[in-house]
């Protein structure tokens, strides 16, 4: 679990520059949840979750975060322990790419953590397979000749080889075309039955709406709400009072009930909503 | 005279030490001036080596690549080139120059040697356009990741170029950023008929635009107006989505309910409404 209490942050603090990026914080992230965190860009999300793997300290009077049984605010934190227990996949993680094979690329993680070779190898081969690469195809290749999905996926892998309880995505989705989108969620997914806790940042209201059982809304730094799916995309009150967008397949849901026709306005699902125009038409017929 | 032409372009990449690995292979395209495009392919396509190739950033292996008449591989023509055509990469990071938002915006017109009032007056503007004004004197390492992209792209602007390239240039923006940026996109578009490619994921960005190119494995398979989108095996054969009207009105049909091609939510909306109605009076 992830428990953030008043949680501040202030970047270049007494200097001309400072701006505050987080105001008193409260968040609970319980185990097995699929997370999501939404908000416009520079509402203080990536700044709330780089403290989740203490890569941002939090500073001095400025609230704490429990994860299980770690104090993030105490002054001897261990790092590694931490580090082990939440794995963290950066904006544009293949950016962080940087052994000459995938198989050495993805041992890294492993190998710090004091592993011994063949256990490295063994997490390396299934974290892999768990992003849906081949193995055998792919450990002895240059990370940098690959494609960008299979770069994207190759990082995630790194990321998963750590065998993390909470996975913390900073949009895995982002510059990936649909196709390849889709399969890095899929992957997602996937990784959830090893990995129980899934937190996620993403802009796109399409995938939140379709993956997350709970979406908190940051807005300045500040927490607006934390929702269900249904709860916040069938509101449109809520929508406006949050600044967020629709996603694509409730847009449609609402512009067809405004248009007089019988349909919730809260679907969440390509399926649901051709289903909903198809019993209309039933309804019609009968 | 076309205001950018490809002819026959080809162009590889080194890969290992001997190897090529080919993105482009003859492609030929113009875009005239006023015009929207979206230029379509999933990763790996070659479409973000085609924005390079677009000014000048590389040189074609094979073929000719002119703007406004003038060669990309003339060198002395790439100041006048890069005058003419701007292009808005996708990670920010890279494209920013100086330490004050501003200043960064400014880069571009001071090179042009406008005069110090219009240069004031362009970077206002630019900064304007894409909501930044209020950061103007802040840092942009301090920004967050979409912040910095419409910083770039008001880097760009601010250029006043006659073809703007957007490489999936608002893929880091929040859906209102987006919105947002294609709004002034379009703007600039219709008042100041600056020609727009816009490279882009999004399918249902790529709906809005007048023209369609699709780039599959580094050629050019469709290349057509909006019409395309009523033939979706153009789209998936190459390895992409259907926008998400599109994809709905196929179910529908699948399911006896043909309510044609909609290529935006509105023109969704009526269809829908169009056909219950239709249905009811049979």
């Amino acid at each position: 679990m992830i428990d953030v209490r008043k949680l501040s942050f202030v970047y270049s603090p007494k200097t001309p520059f400072t701006t505050q990026a987080l105001f008193d914080i409260d968040l609970k992230i319980e185990t097995g949840d699929f997370f999501g965190i939404i908000g416009s860009t520079g509402a203080g999300k990536s700044t709330l979750v780089s403290h989740f793997n203490a890569l941002t300290r939090i500073q001095k009077n400025s609230g704490t975060i429990l994860i299980d049984d770690i104090d993030l605010s105490a002054k001897k934190l261990d790092l590694k322990k931490l580090r082990a227990k939440v794995g963290m996949v950066f904006q544009y993680p293949e950016h962080q790419l940087f052994d000459d094979t995938v198989e050495k690329d993805v041992m890294f993680g492993p190998k710090n953590l004091g592993l011994s070779v063949d256990e490295q190898r063994e997490r390396a081969k299934q974290a892999i397979g768990l992003v849906g690469l081949n193995y055998n195809d792919m450990a002895e290749r240059s990370p940098f000749e690959l494609s960008g999905g299979q770069k994207r996926r190759v990082a995630i892998a790194g990321v998963l080889a750590m065998r993390p309880e909470i996975l913390v995505l900073d949009e895995p989705t982002a510059g990936l075309d649909p196709i390849g989108k889709r399969e890095i969620m899929e992957l997602i997914l996937n990784a959830k039955n090893m990995c129980p806790t899934v937190v996620m940042i993403s802009h796109n209201m399409d995938e939140i709406a379709a993956y997350c059982n709970k979406i908190a809304v940051l807005g300045n730094g500040r927490i607006t709400g934390v929702f269900e799916p249904k709860e916040l995309f069938g509101s449109e009150a809520l929508l406006a009072r949050c600044g967020v967008e629709l996603p694509l397949v409730t847009e449609l849901a609402v512009k067809l009930s405004r248009a007089g026709l019988d349909i919730d306005r809260s679907i969440l699902d390509e399926d649901e909503l051709v289903r909903a125009i198809l019993d209309l038409r039933s309804e019609n017929n009968a | 005279m076309p205001l950018l032409q490809f002819s026959n372009v080809d162009y590889s990449y080194p890969s290992g030490e001997s190897d090529f690995i080919r993105a482009l292979y003859s492609v030929s395209l113009s875009v005239e001036r006023g015009e929207f495009v979206a230029l379509v392919g999933c990763n790996g396509s070659g479409k973000s080596t085609f924005a390079r190739l677009a000014n000048g950033l590389l040189v074609p292996d094979g073929g000719n690549v002119t703007v406004d008449g003038m060669s990309t591989s003339d060198k002395n023509a790439l100041f006048d080139i890069r005058k003419k055509i701007g292009v808005v990469f996708q990670n920010p990071d890279n494209q920013m120059v100086t330490t004050i938002v501003e200043d960064d915006v400014a880069f571009g017109p001071e090179n042009l040697g406008l005069p110090p009032q219009e240069i004031r007056e362009r970077v206002d503007w630019a900064l304007d356009s894409v909501g930044m004004l209020d950061h103007a004197k802040s840092g942009p390492f301090r920004l967050s990741g979409g912040q910095k992209q419409r910083v770039a792209i008001a880097g760009v602007l601010a250029i006043k170029p006659e073809l703007m390239i957007l490489d999936e240039a608002t893929g880091m923006l929040d859906p209102d950023g987006r919105r947002e940026v294609l709004d002034v996109v379009k703007q600039l578009n219709r008042k100041e008929n600056m020609a727009v490619v816009m490279i882009t994921h999004f399918m249902e960005e790529a709906a809005l635009a007048d023209r369609i190119v699709i780039l599959d494995k580094g050629h050019v398979s469709r290349d057509g107006g909006r019409e395309l989108f009523a033939a979706p095996e153009a789209f998936t054969n190459a390895g992409l989505d259907l926008p998400l009207y599109v994809r709905a009105a196929q179910k529908l049909k699948a399911r006896g309910m043909d309510i044609g091609c909609p290529l935006s939510a509105d023109e969704f909306t009526d269809a829908v409404v169009d056909a219950l109605k239709k249905e009811d009076r049979a």
